[in-house]
C-alpha cells in the first residue's frame, strides 16, 4: 500500500473532535445518557464508521422510537423520524422505497426492536431492503427503569424478574439470519475499533444489514447482576467475548446467553460478521418491476 | 374527460393518484382490500411503489417515511385495522407528517362482519388516539366524490401537514358508478410549506411563532436537517420561534398549535351541502351515503307540506358546529340519520344545546342502509 | 326513464359480474346514469347473493335497490329472497330448472320462465348462465341491443371470449313467454 493511500484511508480511532463539526449536533446542556452509559461508546463508533465512509451527512435519514437510545439521532446532523414505539424497520422501508438515494438506518434498542417491533424487523429483513438496523442491546428496558426485554439473559434479575428472568432469550442474530437478513453482525462497545468497522461495513452493505450492539447498562442491568460499574460490565463483555473466526465453529457463534456469574461458560458472545450472502434487493426489485410495467403498457 | 364505470374503492385510488399520491402502503382488509389490489398495479404504472406490509400499522408508518422524503402517500383500512393505526394517527399528526387514511368503514366492535357496511367510527377519528389528538375527517357520499375528496384530503393533509382521514363505508367503497374522470393534469396540487432558508438557516421542522402556523419542513435528503418527533424528548420550537424553550411551555403550545392551525383554516376546512334550510322547521342532518335517503325523505317531506331542509356534513372534523346552528336557526325538529347507534347525534344535540330543537336520531346497526321512509315516520313521530 | 335492475341467486354464479356487464353496458356504451351494487355472504361460493343495477336517464339520487322493477332469478334462493319485495306490473325471468317455486310472487308480477342455464350447457359452460341471462334481458326489455351488449360482455367479461360471445347471442336468441296462469 502506497503511503498516499493509507493516509486517504480513515483511521478508525480518528479523534472525535475532528469528526463533531461534521456530523454531530452537540445538545445544549448536558447528554440524556447516564454517567458511563454506552450509547455514548456506540455513538462515537457510528460517527467514526460514518466519517470511514465518507458519507454526506445531509444523506443519511434514520428511524428510531422509544427508548434510551432515542435521543441519540438528536445528536446528529442527519435526517431523523422519531416515530413510535418500534416501529422504525417500517418507517425506514418507506423512506429507502420513496427515495433510495438515502441511507437509511435504523437506531433501535433491544426492547423496541425485538419486542415490540419484532414482526416489523423480521419481515424488513425478509425483504432484503437496503437499510441497516442497528440495534443497541443492553440486556433490557432502559428508558422505563430496567424490566426484562426479549434479550434478557435467563437468570438474570430485572425490575420484573426479581426472582431471575424465566425466559429463554432471544439470540437477535440468529433471529436475523433465520428472517433472511443478508447481512448480520455483532460487536460490543468494549472493541470500539471492531465496531467502528463493522458498523461501517454494515451501512455500505448493499441489502438488509442488521448490527447488534452490545451496550452495557452498569445502572440497571449491571448493578442488580453484579457488575455496578461501566467498567465491570466493558470487562464482563471483553472476557465472555471471542472474535468470529473459522476456529469458531458455527453452531458456537449463536445461543442466547445464560447468565451465570460463576457458571462455566467461557464465551457468551461471539463477535464479527456471523452471516453475509447476497440477495436481490427489494428497492431494485421494484425499480425493474416499474420498467416492466412500464414496457408493457408503451 | 373519460367516462367509465368506476368502483368505489378504485376512486379512491384514481383520486389519490390525480392529486400526485405516488406511494401506497397497505394490509388487505375486507372492505378496503380493493384499494391496496388496485394501487399494487396502478402505483407501478405512474412510477410510484407499492407495498404491502405485514400489518396496518407497519403501512401506516412506511407512509410517514416515504412522506418525510417528500413523496405523497396513503394508506387505506377498516374496522379492526383503524383500531390498530391509532397510535400511529397520534404520531403522525404530533410529528405533522402530512399522510392520508382512508378508512372503508365495516360494522360492528372487534372484528366485526367483514363484509358489512357501517359508520361507526365517526368518534374513533377524533378521540381513537392518545393525548388530544386533532383530526380531519371528509366523508364522501358518492363514487365521483370518493374521486374529488380524496384529492381534496390529499391537498388538505399536504397544507396542513397533518393527517387527514377519508371516512368512508363499505357501502360506497364496493359500489360502482358512471363516472367522468378529468384530465389529471388539470388538478390543482397543492404542496406542504417547505423553507425557502439555506440550509445554515433552518433551525428544524417546528418553528411557529403562531398558534395557527403551519411551519416549513424540508424533505430528507435535500441538504437540511429534519427531526420529525414527538413533544417533550428534545424542544421543539416554541412561541418565541427558538429551538431552546422549555420543555412545558412547548407542550402546550404544540398541542394547543396542531389544533389551531386547522380550526383557524375553516373555511378551506369545513364542507357542508346545504338544502331548502333557510325556513326549514325539520332538519335532517346526515353524511357519507345515508345522506342520500335524508335528501329523498326532505323532498317527500316537502311534498306533504313539511317544511323539511337537509345539512350534509362533507367535512365531519373538525365539526361543522356553525353550519349546524345556521340551518337549524328555525328548526323545531333535527332528525339524523346514520348507520351507528348517535355519534353524530352527539355532536348535533351539543351544537344545539342553547336551543329548543330536539334532536333524534334513526340508527341502523344491521349494516342496511336508512331508507326515507324511516326518516318520514321518525319526523311524524315527533313534530310538535 | 328509471328502473332498479336486480340479478339474484347463489354465489359462485357470477351474479355481481353480471350486474358489472351491465351497468357498463347501460353507462358506458349507452350513456345512462348508473350505479351498480352488490349484496353477498363472505363465503366465495355459495350463500344468496345479488347484483343490483339502477339505470336513470338523470342524476340518481338514491344508489340502492329499493324495489326491483326487474329480476333475474338465477337460483331459487332469489325468490325466497326477494320475491315478495316485487311491485305489481314488475318482471321477473326465472331460470327454468334453478327455480322451481314461484308462489312468492305476486299475481300481477309477470313471470317469463327462461332456460338459462340450460342454455349455458348448450354453449359449453354453465358458468356463462348469467351472461346467457344478460342477452335475454337485453332482448325482452329493449334497453341494449345486441351490438351493445356484446361490447359490455367483452371489454367488463374478458376471459374466455368466445364462449361469452356465444352466451350472449344464445341468451339474446331466446324467445321468452310469460308463465301461464299468471297475468301478461
Amino acid at each position: 500500500m502506497s503511503a498516499d493511500a493509507k493516509k486517504n484511508r480513515p483511521d478508525p480511532m480518528t479523534p472525535l473532535d475532528d469528526l463533531i463539526g461534521q456530523y454531530a449536533d452537540m445538545p445544549p446542556g448536558n447528554f440524556r445518557y447516564c454517567p458511563g452509559c454506552g450509547l455514548g461508546m456506540a455513538q462515537s463508533a457510528l460517527m467514526r464508521a460514518f466519517h470511514r465512509l465518507d458519507l454526506d451527512i445531509s444523506q443519511v435519514a434514520s428511524a428510531g422510537g422509544s427508548g434510551c437510545y432515542a435521543v441519540m439521532a438528536h445528536y446528529f446532523k442527519s435526517n431523523h423520524v422519531h416515530g413510535s414505539h418500534g416501529r422504525a424497520c417500517a418507517v425506514a422501508t418507506g423512506m429507502k422505497l420513496a427515495n433510495p438515494e438515502l441511507t437509511v438506518l435504523t437506531l433501535q434498542g433491544d426492547g423496541d426492536c425485538l419486542a415490540i417491533g419484532g414482526n416489523h424487523f423480521i419481515h424488513a429483513a425478509r425483504r432484503n431492503i437496503d437499510i441497516t438496523v442497528i440495534c443497541f442491546n443492553n440486556f433490557g428496558f432502559g428508558d422505563t427503569g430496567g424490566q426484562l426485554a426479549p434479550t434478557t439473559p435467563k437468570g438474570s434479575v430485572t425490575e420484573t424478574s426479581p426472582f431471575g428472568m424465566p425466559e429463554e432469550a432471544f439470540d437477535p442474530c440468529k433471529l436475523a439470519i433465520g428472517a433472511g437478513a443478508s447481512f448480520v453482525a455483532r460487536s460490543t462497545v468494549a472493541h470500539p475499533v471492531h465496531l467502528t468497522k463493522t458498523l461501517a461495513e454494515a451501512i455500505a452493505w448493499k441489502g438488509f444489514a442488521f448490527v447488534e450492539v452490545l451496550q452495557h447498562c452498569h445502572v440497571l442491568w449491571g448493578r442488580r447482576n453484579g457488575m455496578p460499574e461501566a467498567m465491570d460490565m466493558l470487562n464482563f463483555y471483553r472476557e465472555k467475548s471471542a472474535f468470529n473466526t473459522a476456529a469458531i465453529s458455527e453452531e458456537e457463534c449463536f445461543g442466547s446467553p445464560i447468565y451465570e456469574p460463576d457458571g462455566e461458560q467461557d464465551i457468551n458472545f461471539v463477535l464479527g460478521v456471523l452471516h453475509k450472502e447476497q440477495r436481490p434487493e427489494l428497492g431494485e426489485e421494484l425499480a425493474k418491476l416499474r420498467q416492466r410495467v412500464k414496457g408493457d403498457a408503451s | 374527460m373519460t367516462r367509465q364505470l368506476l368502483f368505489g374503492n378504485h376512486a379512491f385510488c384514481e383520486g389519490a393518484i390525480a392529486a400526485g399520491v405516488r406511494f401506497y402502503a397497505g394490509y388487505p382488509i375486507t372492505p378496503a382490500t380493493e384499494i391496496a389490489e388496485f394501487m399494487s398495479r396502478r402505483m407501478f404504472e405512474v412510477d410510484g411503489t407499492y407495498i404491502q406490509m405485514e400489518d396496518e400499522l407497519a403501512s401506516l408508518n412506511a407512509v410517514m417515511g416515504a412522506s418525510v422524503t417528500g413523496v405523497k402517500s396513503v394508506t387505506a383500512s377498516a374496522g379492526p385495522g383503524m383500531a390498530l393505526i391509532q397510535n400511529e394517527l397520534g404520531q403522525a399528526v404530533v410529528a405533522e407528517i402530512p399522510a392520508v387514511v382512508i378508512n372503508v368503514g365495516r360494522a360492528g366492535p372487534g372484528i366485526g362482519n367483514a363484509t358489512r357496511s357501517g359508520q361507526m367510527e365517526v368518534m374513533q377519528a377524533r378521540y381513537g388516539p392518545n393525548g388530544e389528538c386533532p383530526a380531519v375527517a371528509i366523508s364522501p357520499a358518492t363514487v365521483e366524490e370518493a374521486f374529488w375528496l380524496t384529492i381534496k384530503a390529499v391537498n388538505l393533509s399536504e397544507t396542513l401537514r397533518t393527517v387527514v382521514i377519508v371516512l368512508a363505508e363499505g357501502l360506497l367503497g364496493l359500489q360502482r358508478a358512471v363516472v367522468d374522470l378529468p384530465d389529471y393534469s388539470t388538478i390543482e396540487q397543492t404542496e406542504r410549506p417547505r423553507p425557502t432558508m439555506p440550509p445554515s438557516e433552518y433551525s428544524g421542522a417546528y418553528i411557529a411563532n403562531e398558534l395557527t402556523d403551519v411551519p416549513p419542513v424540508a424533505d430528507f435528503g435535500t441538504g437540511y436537517k429534519t427531526i420529525l418527533n414527538t413533544v417533550g424528548i428534545q424542544p421543539r420550537g416554541g412561541g418565541d420561534g427558538s429551538t431552546q424553550g422549555g420543555r412545558l411551555e412547548n407542550q402546550d403550545f404544540t398541542i394547543r398549535r396542531l389544533h389551531e392551525k386547522i380550526l383557524s383554516r375553516k373555511d378551506e376546512v369545513i364542507m357542508t351541502e346545504r338544502h331548502q334550510t333557510e325556513d326549514a322547521e325539520v332538519v335532517y342532518i346526515a353524511f357519507g351515503t345515508q345522506a342520500q335517503s335524508a335528501y329523498l325523505a326532505m323532498q317527500q317531506a316537502r311534498a306533504k307540506s313539511v317544511k323539511a331542509g337537509m345539512l350534509r356534513l362533507i367535512t365531519i372534523w373538525p365539526f361543522p358546529e356553525d353550519a349546524v346552528r345556521e340551518c337549524c336557526a328555525k328548526a323545531r325538529l333535527v332528525v339524523v340519520p346514520e348507520m351507528n347507534l348517535g355519534q353524530v347525534r352527539m355532536l348535533v344535540v351539543n351544537a344545539l344545546a342553547d336551543t329548543e330543537a330536539k334532536v333524534v336520531g334513526v340508527n341502523h346497526v344491521d349494516s342496511t342502509y336508512i331508507l326515507p321512509e324511516e326518516i318520514l315516520a321518525k319526523t311524524e313521530e315527533f313534530l310538535p | 326513464m328509471k328502473s332498479e335492475i336486480r340479478i339474484a341467486g347463489i354465489g359462485g354464479q357470477g351474479l355481481v359480474s353480471a350486474s358489472v356487464v351491465l351497468a357498463e353496458a347501460l353507462g358506458v356504451v349507452r350513456d345512462f346514469q348508473v350505479v351498480q351494487t352488490q349484496f353477498y355472504a363472505s363465503n366465495i361460493t355459495g350463500g344468496a347473493s345479488c347484483g343490483d343495477v339502477v339505470v336513470a336517464d338523470e342524476n340518481i339520487t338514491f344508489p340502492w335497490v329499493l324495489e326491483p322493477d326487474l329480476l333475474i332469478a338465477l337460483a331459487q334462493d332469489a325468490v325466497d329472497g326477494h320475491g315478495a319485495k316485487m311491485r305489481p306490473g314488475t318482471t321477473v325471468i326465472a331460470d327454468d330448472i334453478m327455480v322451481t317455486n314461484l308462489s312468492l310472487f305476486g299475481e300481477d308480477v309477470t313471470v317469463h320462465w327462461a332456460p338459462l342455464t340450460r342454455t349455458a350447457d348448450e354453449v359449453g359452460s354453465r358458468r356463462c348462465a348469467n351472461i346467457v341471462a344478460l342477452g335475454a334481458l337485453s332482448q325482452l326489455t329493449g334497453l341494449l341491443d345486441l351490438a351493445q351488449v356484446s361490447k359490455a360482455v367483452a371489454s367488463r367479461a374478458p376471459g374466455k371470449p368466445e364462449t361469452n360471445r356465444r352466451a350472449v347471442e344464445a341468451g339474446y336468441a331466446l324467445q321468452l313467454t310469460p308463465a301461464e296462469g299468471r297475468a301478461a
